[in-house]
Protein backbone atom coordinates (compact mmCIF):
# COMPACT_ATOMS: atom_id res chain seq x y z
CA UNK A 1 0.00 0.00 0.00
CA UNK A 2 2.76 2.25 1.13
CA UNK A 3 4.98 1.74 -2.15
CA UNK A 4 1.57 2.65 -4.11
CA UNK A 5 1.47 6.16 -2.54
CA UNK A 6 5.11 6.60 -3.64
CA UNK A 7 4.92 5.91 -6.75
CA UNK A 8 1.59 8.67 -6.99
CA UNK A 9 3.67 10.84 -5.39
CA UNK A 10 6.74 10.93 -7.23
CA UNK A 11 4.93 11.33 -10.67
CA UNK A 12 4.02 14.47 -9.09
CA UNK A 13 7.43 15.65 -7.74
CA UNK A 14 8.35 17.45 -10.97
CA UNK A 15 5.54 19.39 -10.68
CA UNK A 16 5.74 20.50 -7.11
CA UNK A 17 9.33 21.11 -7.17
CA UNK A 18 8.45 23.39 -10.59
CA UNK A 19 5.80 25.16 -8.53
CA UNK A 20 3.07 23.79 -10.50
CA UNK A 21 0.81 21.57 -8.47
CA UNK A 22 -2.83 23.26 -7.45
CA UNK A 23 -2.65 23.95 -3.34
CA UNK A 24 -4.70 20.60 -3.03
CA UNK A 25 -2.11 18.13 -4.39
CA UNK A 26 0.56 20.57 -2.80
CA UNK A 27 -0.90 19.74 0.67
CA UNK A 28 -1.27 15.66 -0.08
CA UNK A 29 2.62 15.71 -1.44
CA UNK A 30 3.85 17.70 1.34
CA UNK A 31 1.93 15.61 3.71
CA UNK A 32 3.65 12.72 2.15
CA UNK A 33 7.36 14.40 2.21
CA UNK A 34 6.77 14.87 6.31
CA UNK A 35 6.34 10.93 6.70
CA UNK A 36 8.63 9.32 3.79
CA UNK A 37 12.21 9.48 3.97
CA UNK A 38 12.77 8.25 0.28
CA UNK A 39 10.15 10.72 -1.80
CA UNK A 40 12.57 13.34 0.18
CA UNK A 41 15.56 12.40 -0.91
CA UNK A 42 14.40 11.78 -4.46
CA UNK A 43 13.20 15.50 -4.19
CA UNK A 44 15.97 16.53 -3.23
CA UNK A 45 17.79 14.66 -5.91
CA UNK A 46 15.17 16.28 -8.32
CA UNK A 47 16.70 19.96 -7.11
CA UNK A 48 20.05 19.21 -7.41
CA UNK A 49 20.48 17.14 -10.77
CA UNK A 50 18.47 20.41 -12.25
CA UNK A 51 21.13 23.19 -10.07
CA UNK A 52 24.12 21.01 -11.45
CA UNK A 53 22.81 20.78 -14.96
CA UNK A 54 21.92 24.52 -14.84
CA UNK A 55 25.42 25.18 -13.58
CA UNK A 56 26.64 22.96 -16.65
CA UNK A 57 24.50 25.41 -19.04
CA UNK A 58 25.87 28.02 -17.90
CA UNK A 59 29.31 27.52 -18.33
CA UNK A 60 28.35 26.15 -21.95
CA UNK A 61 26.84 29.40 -22.02
CA UNK A 62 30.15 31.39 -20.94
CA UNK A 63 32.01 30.16 -23.50
CA UNK A 64 29.80 30.90 -26.31
CA UNK A 65 29.38 34.60 -24.90
CA UNK A 66 32.10 36.19 -27.08
CA UNK A 67 30.51 34.30 -30.32
CA UNK A 68 28.77 37.53 -32.53
CA UNK A 69 27.75 37.10 -35.77
CA UNK A 70 26.96 40.87 -37.47
CA UNK A 71 25.23 40.53 -41.17
CA UNK A 72 26.32 42.47 -43.91
CA UNK A 73 22.64 43.42 -45.02
CA UNK A 74 24.28 45.26 -47.87
CA UNK A 75 25.47 42.13 -49.66
CA UNK A 76 22.07 40.54 -50.31
CA UNK A 77 22.58 39.21 -54.04
CA UNK A 78 25.67 37.25 -53.17
CA UNK A 79 23.95 35.73 -49.95
CA UNK A 80 22.14 32.31 -52.01
CA UNK A 81 25.42 31.50 -53.35
CA UNK A 82 27.12 31.44 -50.17
CA UNK A 83 24.63 29.85 -48.86
CA UNK A 84 24.68 26.82 -51.34
CA UNK A 85 28.38 27.11 -50.31
CA UNK A 86 28.39 26.60 -46.58
CA UNK A 87 25.51 24.02 -47.17
CA UNK A 88 27.66 21.76 -48.75
CA UNK A 89 30.63 22.67 -46.60
CA UNK A 90 28.28 21.21 -43.85
CA UNK A 91 27.82 17.90 -46.09
CA UNK A 92 31.65 17.19 -46.52
CA UNK A 93 32.25 18.04 -42.71
CA UNK A 94 29.70 14.98 -41.06
CA UNK A 95 32.04 12.71 -43.30
CA UNK A 96 35.25 13.63 -42.10
CA UNK A 97 33.84 14.14 -39.21
CA UNK A 98 34.12 10.97 -37.74
CA UNK A 99 37.39 10.10 -38.94
CA UNK A 100 38.79 12.66 -36.37
CA UNK A 101 36.85 11.52 -33.60
CA UNK A 102 38.16 7.90 -33.80
CA UNK A 103 41.70 9.68 -33.82
CA UNK A 104 41.00 11.14 -30.98
CA UNK A 105 40.58 8.24 -29.33
CA UNK A 106 42.69 6.17 -30.44
CA UNK A 107 45.86 7.91 -28.55
CA UNK A 108 46.94 5.30 -26.28
CA UNK A 109 46.95 6.26 -22.49
CA UNK A 110 45.47 9.82 -22.55
CA UNK A 111 42.61 10.31 -20.38
CA UNK A 112 41.04 14.20 -21.85
CA UNK A 113 38.15 15.69 -19.65
CA UNK A 114 34.75 15.86 -20.93
CA UNK A 115 35.15 19.09 -21.93
CA UNK A 116 38.48 18.48 -23.65
CA UNK A 117 37.01 15.81 -25.88
CA UNK A 118 33.75 18.24 -26.39
CA UNK A 119 35.96 21.01 -28.01
CA UNK A 120 38.48 18.72 -29.75
CA UNK A 121 34.96 17.67 -31.39
CA UNK A 122 33.84 20.86 -32.29
CA UNK A 123 37.26 22.10 -33.67
CA UNK A 124 37.85 19.79 -35.84
CA UNK A 125 34.44 19.78 -37.13
CA UNK A 126 34.34 23.49 -37.87
CA UNK A 127 37.65 23.31 -39.22
CA UNK A 128 37.14 20.90 -41.73
CA UNK A 129 34.01 22.83 -42.59
CA UNK A 130 35.38 26.40 -43.21
CA UNK A 131 38.19 24.61 -45.34
CA UNK A 132 35.38 23.16 -47.11
CA UNK A 133 33.25 26.32 -47.48
CA UNK A 134 36.72 27.96 -48.71
CA UNK A 135 37.12 25.75 -51.36
CA UNK A 136 33.57 26.06 -52.73
CA UNK A 137 34.16 29.51 -53.02
CA UNK A 138 37.28 28.94 -55.21
CA UNK A 139 35.19 28.52 -58.08
CA UNK A 140 34.42 32.20 -58.08
CA UNK A 141 36.05 35.23 -59.12
CA UNK A 142 37.67 37.50 -57.04
CA UNK A 143 37.85 35.86 -54.32
CA UNK A 144 41.49 35.34 -53.98
CA UNK A 145 42.18 37.32 -51.26
CA UNK A 146 38.96 36.25 -48.91
CA UNK A 147 40.42 32.98 -49.34
CA UNK A 148 43.96 33.97 -48.44
CA UNK A 149 42.52 35.49 -45.38
CA UNK A 150 40.11 32.30 -44.89
CA UNK A 151 42.86 29.73 -45.11
CA UNK A 152 44.99 31.54 -42.89
CA UNK A 153 42.17 32.04 -40.62
CA UNK A 154 42.15 28.31 -40.52
CA UNK A 155 45.27 27.98 -39.66
CA UNK A 156 45.88 30.04 -36.87
CA UNK A 157 42.42 29.41 -34.71
CA UNK A 158 42.70 25.66 -35.48
CA UNK A 159 46.31 24.78 -35.52
CA UNK A 160 46.64 21.46 -34.87
CA UNK A 161 43.90 20.17 -37.36
CA UNK A 162 44.34 18.20 -40.47
CA UNK A 163 42.37 20.76 -42.05
CA UNK A 164 44.87 23.69 -41.33
CA UNK A 165 47.97 21.44 -42.98
CA UNK A 166 45.45 21.67 -45.62
CA UNK A 167 44.83 25.31 -45.65
CA UNK A 168 48.93 25.79 -45.87
CA UNK A 169 49.08 23.63 -49.34
CA UNK A 170 46.09 25.78 -50.47
CA UNK A 171 47.63 29.21 -49.09
CA UNK A 172 51.24 27.86 -51.25
CA UNK A 173 48.85 26.88 -54.15
CA UNK A 174 47.39 30.73 -53.91
CA UNK A 175 50.67 32.39 -54.53
CA UNK B 1 3.77 30.27 -38.75
CA UNK B 2 5.43 30.00 -34.79
CA UNK B 3 4.84 32.27 -32.19
CA UNK B 4 5.46 32.40 -28.47
CA UNK B 5 2.74 33.97 -26.09
CA UNK B 6 5.56 35.10 -23.81
CA UNK B 7 6.55 38.30 -25.38
CA UNK B 8 3.66 40.06 -26.82
CA UNK B 9 3.39 43.33 -25.69
CA UNK B 10 3.70 46.74 -27.48
CA UNK B 11 7.25 46.35 -28.84
CA UNK B 12 6.80 42.71 -30.09
CA UNK B 13 3.45 44.36 -32.61
CA UNK B 14 6.10 46.98 -33.86
CA UNK B 15 7.23 45.59 -37.53
CA UNK B 16 10.42 44.20 -37.79
CA UNK B 17 12.63 42.41 -40.27
CA UNK B 18 13.94 39.13 -39.47
CA UNK B 19 17.63 40.07 -39.89
CA UNK B 20 17.01 43.04 -37.13
CA UNK B 21 15.60 40.77 -34.70
CA UNK B 22 18.15 38.48 -35.18
CA UNK B 23 20.92 40.72 -34.55
CA UNK B 24 19.05 42.08 -31.26
CA UNK B 25 18.16 38.73 -30.36
CA UNK B 26 21.65 36.67 -30.58
CA UNK B 27 21.63 36.10 -26.89
CA UNK B 28 18.22 34.78 -26.46
CA UNK B 29 19.59 32.03 -29.57
CA UNK B 30 23.06 31.46 -27.65
CA UNK B 31 20.94 30.08 -24.57
CA UNK B 32 19.23 27.40 -26.72
CA UNK B 33 22.82 26.77 -28.28
CA UNK B 34 24.83 26.71 -25.31
CA UNK B 35 22.10 24.37 -23.10
CA UNK B 36 22.45 21.92 -26.17
CA UNK B 37 25.84 21.40 -25.52
CA UNK B 38 27.52 23.41 -28.59
CA UNK B 39 30.74 24.86 -27.88
CA UNK B 40 31.93 27.87 -29.80
CA UNK B 41 32.76 26.72 -33.08
CA UNK B 42 29.52 25.27 -33.31
CA UNK B 43 27.67 28.56 -32.42
CA UNK B 44 29.47 30.21 -34.93
CA UNK B 45 28.23 27.41 -37.18
CA UNK B 46 24.35 27.54 -36.08
CA UNK B 47 24.24 31.75 -35.57
CA UNK B 48 25.56 32.00 -39.04
CA UNK B 49 22.88 29.86 -40.60
CA UNK B 50 20.27 31.29 -38.86
CA UNK B 51 21.11 34.28 -39.73
CA UNK B 52 21.52 33.55 -43.50
CA UNK B 53 17.91 32.53 -43.20
CA UNK B 54 16.44 34.97 -41.94
CA UNK B 55 18.46 36.86 -44.60
CA UNK B 56 16.60 34.76 -47.09
CA UNK B 57 13.02 34.96 -45.15
CA UNK B 58 13.59 38.35 -43.97
CA UNK B 59 10.18 40.00 -44.71
CA UNK B 60 8.27 36.71 -43.80
CA UNK B 61 7.36 37.69 -40.65
CA UNK B 62 5.66 41.61 -39.99
CA UNK B 63 5.45 41.58 -36.23
CA UNK B 64 8.42 41.03 -33.51
CA UNK B 65 7.02 39.07 -31.43
CA UNK B 66 6.65 36.00 -34.62
CA UNK B 67 9.97 36.74 -36.27
CA UNK B 68 11.13 36.16 -32.74
CA UNK B 69 9.36 32.81 -32.33
CA UNK B 70 10.64 32.13 -35.92
CA UNK B 71 14.02 32.25 -35.56
CA UNK B 72 13.69 30.66 -32.01
CA UNK B 73 12.17 27.94 -34.35
CA UNK B 74 15.02 27.30 -37.04
CA UNK B 75 17.75 27.67 -33.93
CA UNK B 76 16.12 24.97 -32.27
CA UNK B 77 15.36 22.77 -35.30
CA UNK B 78 19.22 23.35 -36.49
CA UNK B 79 20.66 22.54 -33.10
CA UNK B 80 18.73 18.86 -33.18
CA UNK B 81 19.99 18.43 -36.33
CA UNK B 82 23.21 19.45 -35.12
CA UNK B 83 23.01 17.06 -32.32
CA UNK B 84 22.20 14.52 -33.88
CA UNK B 85 25.26 14.51 -35.80
CA UNK B 86 27.74 14.26 -33.04
CA UNK B 87 25.46 12.54 -30.63
CA UNK B 88 26.50 9.09 -30.86
CA UNK B 89 29.91 9.47 -31.41
CA UNK B 90 30.31 11.75 -28.54
CA UNK B 91 28.29 9.70 -25.83
CA UNK B 92 30.62 7.12 -26.56
CA UNK B 93 33.35 9.40 -26.12
CA UNK B 94 32.66 10.33 -22.55
CA UNK B 95 31.20 7.16 -21.58
CA UNK B 96 34.73 5.74 -22.18
CA UNK B 97 36.53 8.71 -20.96
CA UNK B 98 34.71 8.44 -17.80
CA UNK B 99 35.73 4.52 -17.40
CA UNK B 100 38.73 5.86 -17.80
CA UNK B 101 39.12 8.27 -15.19
CA UNK B 102 37.17 6.49 -12.56
CA UNK B 103 39.66 3.39 -13.04
CA UNK B 104 42.99 5.69 -12.91
CA UNK B 105 41.61 7.54 -9.57
CA UNK B 106 40.33 5.08 -8.05
CA UNK B 107 37.37 5.13 -4.91
CA UNK B 108 36.93 9.40 -4.64
CA UNK B 109 38.16 10.87 -1.24
CA UNK B 110 35.94 12.73 1.11
CA UNK B 111 36.97 16.25 -0.42
CA UNK B 112 33.70 17.70 -1.19
CA UNK B 113 34.88 19.27 -4.68
CA UNK B 114 35.74 16.28 -5.75
CA UNK B 115 32.70 14.70 -5.33
CA UNK B 116 31.03 17.71 -6.93
CA UNK B 117 32.97 17.63 -10.24
CA UNK B 118 32.15 13.89 -10.10
CA UNK B 119 27.92 14.34 -10.50
CA UNK B 120 28.69 17.24 -13.00
CA UNK B 121 30.41 15.25 -14.85
CA UNK B 122 27.61 12.18 -14.25
CA UNK B 123 25.31 14.93 -15.16
CA UNK B 124 27.08 16.27 -18.07
CA UNK B 125 27.36 12.83 -19.71
CA UNK B 126 23.67 12.19 -18.98
CA UNK B 127 22.60 15.32 -20.64
CA UNK B 128 25.15 13.78 -23.73
CA UNK B 129 22.88 10.59 -24.00
CA UNK B 130 19.37 12.07 -23.66
CA UNK B 131 17.03 11.99 -26.16
CA UNK B 132 17.81 15.16 -27.73
CA UNK B 133 13.76 16.52 -28.00
CA UNK B 134 13.52 16.29 -24.25
CA UNK B 135 16.98 17.75 -23.96
CA UNK B 136 15.32 20.60 -26.32
CA UNK B 137 12.36 20.77 -24.02
CA UNK B 138 14.43 21.20 -20.61
CA UNK B 139 16.65 23.53 -21.82
CA UNK B 140 13.60 26.21 -23.34
CA UNK B 141 12.24 25.37 -20.15
CA UNK B 142 14.94 25.48 -17.32
CA UNK B 143 17.33 27.91 -19.36
CA UNK B 144 14.98 30.05 -21.96
CA UNK B 145 12.28 30.18 -18.94
CA UNK B 146 9.68 29.22 -21.00
CA UNK B 147 6.57 27.56 -19.96
CA UNK B 148 4.75 24.78 -21.75
CA UNK B 149 2.29 26.28 -23.94
CA UNK B 150 5.28 28.48 -25.38
CA UNK B 151 7.39 25.32 -25.98
CA UNK B 152 4.05 23.71 -27.46
CA UNK B 153 4.10 26.37 -30.35
CA UNK B 154 7.76 26.19 -30.76
CA UNK B 155 8.08 22.19 -30.67
CA UNK B 156 5.04 21.39 -32.19
CA UNK B 157 3.65 19.59 -29.66
CA UNK B 158 1.30 19.68 -27.46
CA UNK B 159 1.31 21.36 -23.80
CA UNK B 160 0.57 17.83 -22.06
CA UNK B 161 3.48 16.52 -24.47
CA UNK B 162 5.64 19.10 -22.90
CA UNK B 163 5.35 18.59 -19.74
CA UNK B 164 5.10 14.19 -20.36
CA UNK B 165 8.82 15.35 -22.23
CA UNK B 166 10.42 17.67 -18.85
CA UNK B 167 9.25 14.85 -16.27
CA UNK B 168 10.60 12.27 -18.23
CA UNK B 169 13.98 14.04 -18.80
CA UNK B 170 13.78 15.62 -14.98
CA UNK B 171 13.62 12.08 -13.74
CA UNK B 172 16.47 10.95 -16.21
CA UNK B 173 18.68 13.19 -14.22
CA UNK B 174 17.72 12.69 -10.50
CA UNK B 175 18.11 8.85 -10.87
CA UNK B 176 21.55 9.60 -11.97
CA UNK B 177 22.34 11.47 -9.63
CA UNK B 178 20.64 9.10 -6.88
CA UNK B 179 22.92 5.91 -8.26
CA UNK B 180 25.81 8.35 -7.45
CA UNK B 181 27.33 6.04 -4.77
CA UNK B 182 26.88 3.15 -5.91
CA UNK B 183 30.64 2.20 -7.93
CA UNK B 184 30.48 -0.65 -9.92
ZN1 LIG C 1 7.16 8.16 -0.41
Amino acid sequence: MKQIECKEIADLLVDYSDGQLPEEQSQIVERHLKKCNNCRKYLGDLQQSLNIVQEIWRENLAEIESVEISVPVKNRRNINRKYAAIAAGLLIAAGIFSVSMQQTLQRPGDVMTAEQVERKISESASAVRLLATADLLREYDGVKDTLNKLYKHIVATYPDTSAAMEAKIRIKSLM
Amino acid sequence: MPDTNSHIDEDNLREAGLLEVFLQEQDRLKRIIAGMGMGAWDAEDILQDVSIKALKNNDRCKERGKALGWLIKVTVNRCITEHRRRKSFAAKALELLDRKRRGSKGVLGPDENAVCSEEKTLLHTTLLELDRKVLMTLVLRYFCDMNASEISEILNITPSAVRNRISRGREVLAKKLAKRGVRP
